[in-house]
C-alpha cells in the first residue's frame, strides 16, 4: 500500500501536499544526519529548510538516477556546507571535551559514547575536523545517514569509484586516529 | 544502530566500529516535537503558497483538474472550517454548546470522561513517548506532529490571488467586530480582571500538571486512535534542585464510535503500528497505559522556569516579561520575530504571537499581573471569538475562546472568568498526507499549575 516515494514527488505536482509525506517519512532521518554534524540547535533549522529547499527543486529529482532518500540527504549535506563554521566549533568542542555534558544525544549514543576511551573521542574529533570537507560529507553520510556506495554517489553528485577510494582513505585515517594497526574499538579484539 | 539494513556495501571492511566511532562521537539525537511540528508548517506554508498558484494556473485550464486545485478543495478559500467560522460569525446569540462542535468534547457517552480513573489503571508498557533516543520516537513525534500541526506555523490557506470572502478572520479584513468577537473580548477580559486577584505565590517548584490527547491515523489509515499522556513539569527555582519531567502514557483506543467500529471490523487489536505497512520500521503503540517516567531535565532546561516562542526562559527572563498590555506585545512581537521564515506574512506573525500569548496563559510562572495582561493582549487580537460555554475532558466548565482558524488548523483555549484559569487547549487538524481528509483533534487539559514546595519523584532508570 504504500505510496512510492519517486510517485509522491510526481503527485506534488498536482497536489503540492503529497510533499509532506516526504517530510513525514524522512524528518527524522534527516534530522538525526545534520544534528550529528552542526548540533541540534543549527539542525533546528536545517533540517527543516531541507524539506522547503527539496520541494522547491523536485524538478531535479530524477527517478531514473536514484531514490528520494539519497536525493533529500543531498540537499541536506548542501545545506551543512553553507554552516560549515557551526560543524567545526562542534568538532573543536569535542576535541576538547569529549562529550561530557552531551545532553543531546539519545541513551543509546550515551551508551555507545561510554564505550569510547575520552582519549580516542579526542582524537577522533581532531581527526574528523582535519578531513577535507568533501571527505568529511562522505564518511558522514555512511556513518550517520547509512547511505551505500550509490547513494553517497548519488547524493554528492560524484562516481560512485570516487567514494570508495575517498571512503577508504578516510577510514585508515580513523582507524589510525583510534589506535593505530591494531583498532581497540569494534569488538576485533585481537 | 551499526546495521546497515542488508543494503551492499562493496569493498567496505566487515569491521565497522570505526564508523561506529564516529557515530558515536557525534551522537544522531532525536528532533524534539516543537522542531517536528515546526519544520512540518514551514513546508506546509510553502506548499500552501504553491497550492494558491497551481490553483490560479488551474482557472485558465493549464493544469488538469485534480478536484483539489477547485474551490472545494482544501486550500480554497476559507478552508475546512470555513462552514464553521461563518456559522459563529453568522449568528448573534453565542450557543451554550455550538450545533455541530468542530472540536467535539466528550459527553458522558465517553468512558475516558465517565470514568477519569479508568484511564490511570496500572499496566506495564511504557513503550512511547516517555522514552526518547529508542530510534522510533522520531517517528513517532513525527506522527503526533501530524496532529499537533503548526502551533505558530503558517498553515493558511489563503495565497495570493485567492478570494477573501469570507475571511472575516484575517486582520484588518473588516471593522466591525462580530457578536462572537466581543463576547469572547469581555470573557478574556473578566479572566483577565481574575487573574490579576490571584496571589503571587512562591515555592521551590514551579509545577504543572496536563493530561493530552490526542489522535492519530493507524499506520494503514483504517480508522484514528486516540492516545493520551499525562504529564508534570517540576521546574526547580533553585540551582541546586533538580528539574524533572514525570509523564506517564495513559493508553490508547479508537477515537470514536465509527473508529471503534472498524476497529472491531480489523479484529479489534490491542496494538497497532502507526506507520504504514512496507515501512520497514515500525512504530508500535499498545492500547494499554503504561508506567510513570520521571526524567530529569538537563541541558538547557537547567535553570530555566520553562520555554516560550520555541525559546526556553531563564528564572531571570521570566521576572523581565513586562507586565503591561503594549510592553508585553512588543516583547512578544520581538520574541517571535527572531524565528526564521517569511517574516513579511501577517498571517504568520500574528499566530505566533497568539500562540506565545497562549503559552504565556497556559502554564508559564509568570506573575499574576502577566498573565492578566496576556488575556487582556489576546482579546485586542483580531479573530480571537467566543464559542460558548463547554466541559473540558476533566469534565470543568469553561468558556471556549477561538484564537486561531485558518486553512488547516483550528485553536482554541477554555478559561474560567471567575478564576482567571486556563482550563484547556484545543486543536483541531485537517491531515491530507495520507490521502483523504481526516479532521483530527487534540487537547489538553491544565489539571494543575502553581507553586509548590513538595518535591518530585526520584528519577526512574538509570539516567
Amino acid at each position: 500500500m504504500r505510496i512510492d516515494d519517486a510517485a509522491l514527488i510526481e503527485e506534488s505536482w498536482r497536489r503540492p501536499d503529497a510533499f509532506a509525506a516526504l517530510y513525514d517519512r524522512y524528518f527524522g532521518d534527516v534530522y538525526r544526519y545534520v544534528a550529528g554534524r552542526v548540533g541540534t540547535q543549527v539542525a533546528d533549522d536545517l533540517a527543516a529548510e531541507t524539506f522547503v529547499v527539496a520541494y522547491g527543486k523536485r524538478a531535479t529529482f530524477d527517478p531514473g538516477r536514484g531514490v528520494v532518500r539519497a536525493w533529500l540527504f543531498g540537499i541536506a549535506t548542501n545545506l551543512v556546507a553553507q554552516h560549515r563554521r557551526s560543524e567545526t566549533r562542534r568538532l573543536e568542542a569535542l576535541r576538547r571535551a569529549p562529550a561530557e555534558d552531551d545532553t543531546d544525544g539519545g541513551h543509546e549514543d550515551r551508551v555507545a559514547a561510554r564505550l569510547l576511551a575520552a582519549g580516542s573521542r579526542g582524537r577522533l574529533a581532531a581527526e574528523l575536523r582535519r578531513l577535507p570537507d568533501h571527505d568529511r560529507d562522505v564518511l558522514l553520510l555512511v556513518a550517520l545517514a547509512d547511505l551505500n556506495y550509490e547513494e553517497v554517489a548519488q547524493a554528492l553528485d560524484i562516481p560512485s569509484g570516487t567514494v570508495g577510494s575517498r571512503l577508504n582513505r578516510v577510514r585508515r585515517k580513523l582507524r589510525a586516529a583510534l589506535g593505530g594497526a591494531d583498532p581497540a574499538i569494534g569488538g576485533t579484539d585481537e | 544502530m551499526s546495521d546497515l539494513n542488508g543494503r551492499p556495501f562493496p569493498g567496505l571492511p566487515h569491521d565497522r566500529g570505526d564508523l561506529d566511532a564516529v557515530r558515536a562521537l557525534l551522537g544522531s539525537p532525536e528532533p524534539s516535537l516543537d522542531t517536528v511540528v515546526d519544520g512540518r508548517a514551514r513546508l506546509l506554508a510553502a506548499l500552501a503558497g504553491d497550492a494558491a498558484d497551481a490553483g490560479s494556473l488551474a482557472d485558465v485550464g493549464s493544469l488538469p483538474d485534480s478536484g483539489f486545485l477547485t474551490d472545494a478543495g482544501p486550500f480554497a478559500d476559507a478552508g475546512p472550517f470555513a462552514d464553521a467560522d461563518a456559522e459563529a460569525e453568522a449568528g448573534d446569540a453565542v450557543p451554550a454548546e455550538p450545533r455541530e462542535d468542530p472540536i467535539p468534547l466528550r459527553g458522558a457517552h465517553d468512558p475516558a470522561t465517565r470514568e477519569p480513573g479508568r484511564l490511570r489503571t496500572t499496566g506495564r508498557m511504557r513503550r512511547r513517548l516517555a522514552t526518547v533516543g529508542a530510534g522510533l520516537a522520531a517517528a513517532a513525534t513525527i506522527l503526533m506532529a501530524a496532529v499537533l500541526a503548526a502551533p505558530g506555523g503558517p498553515v493558511t490557506s489563503m495565497g495570493p490571488g485567492t478570494p477573501v470572502s469570507t475571511a472575516q478572520d484575517t486582520p484588518g479584513a473588516s471593522s466591525t467586530p462580530s457578536a462572537n468577537t466581543r463576547k469572547a473580548r469581555e470573557v478574556l477580559l473578566a479572566t483577565a480582571d481574575a487573574a490579576a486577584k490571584q496571589p503571587a505565590g512562591e515555592g521551590a517548584y514551579w509545577r504543572t500538571k496536563r493530561v493530552t490527547w490526542w489522535q492519530t491515523p493507524t499506520g494503514d489509515r483504517a480508522y484514528v486512535l486516540e492516545l493520551s499522556l499525562s504529564e508534570e513539569m517540576w521546574l526547580a527555582r533553585r540551582p541546586g534542585d533538580k528539574s524533572r519531567r514525570i509523564s506517564r502514557f495513559l493508553g490508547a483506543k479508537p477515537a470514536t464510535a465509527n473508529d471503534e467500529a472498524a476497529w472491531r471490523k480489523a479484529g479489534s487489536p490491542s496494538s497497532w503500528n502507526l506507520l504504514p505497512p512496507g515501512e520497514k520500521v515500525t512504530d508500535v503503540v499498545a492500547a494499554k497505559p503504561g508506567e510513570p517516567v520521571v526524567s530529569e531535565l538537563r541541558g538547557k532546561w537547567k535553570g530555566s522556569g520553562g520555554d516560550l516562542a520555541k525559546e526556553l526562559l531563564s528564572w531571570d527572563d521570566l521576572a523581565a516579561i513586562p507586565d503591561d498590555v503594549d510592553g508585553l506585545r512588543a516583547y512578544l512581537t520581538r520574541l517571535v520575530g527572531k524565528g526564521k521564515g517569511p517574516a513579511d506574512d501577517p498571517d504568520r506573525a500574528r499566530n505566533l504571537l497568539g500562540e506565545a500569548v497562549v503559552q504565556i496563559v497556559e502554564g508559564l510562572p509568570v506573575t499574576p499581573r502577566v498573565r492578566a495582561s496576556a488575556f487582556r493582549l489576546l482579546a485586542t487580537m483580531p479573530g480571537v471569538r467566543a464559542e460558548g460555554e463547554v466541559t473540558d475532558r476533566l469534565g470543568r466548565t469553561g468558556q471556549a475562546i477561538v484564537y486561531r482558524s485558518d486553512g488547516r488548523v483550528k485553536e482554541r483555549i477554555v478559561v474560567d472568568p471567575r478564576t482567571g484559569r486556563t482550563l484547556a487547549k484545543e486543536t483541531t487538524t485537517v491531515d491530507t498526507t495520507g490521502g483523504p481528509e481526516v479532521r483530527l483533534h487534540h487537547q489538553t487539559a491544565y489539571e494543575q499549575i502553581g507553586w509548590t514546595d513538595e518535591r518530585p519523584a526520584q528519577a526512574t532508570g538509570r539516567e
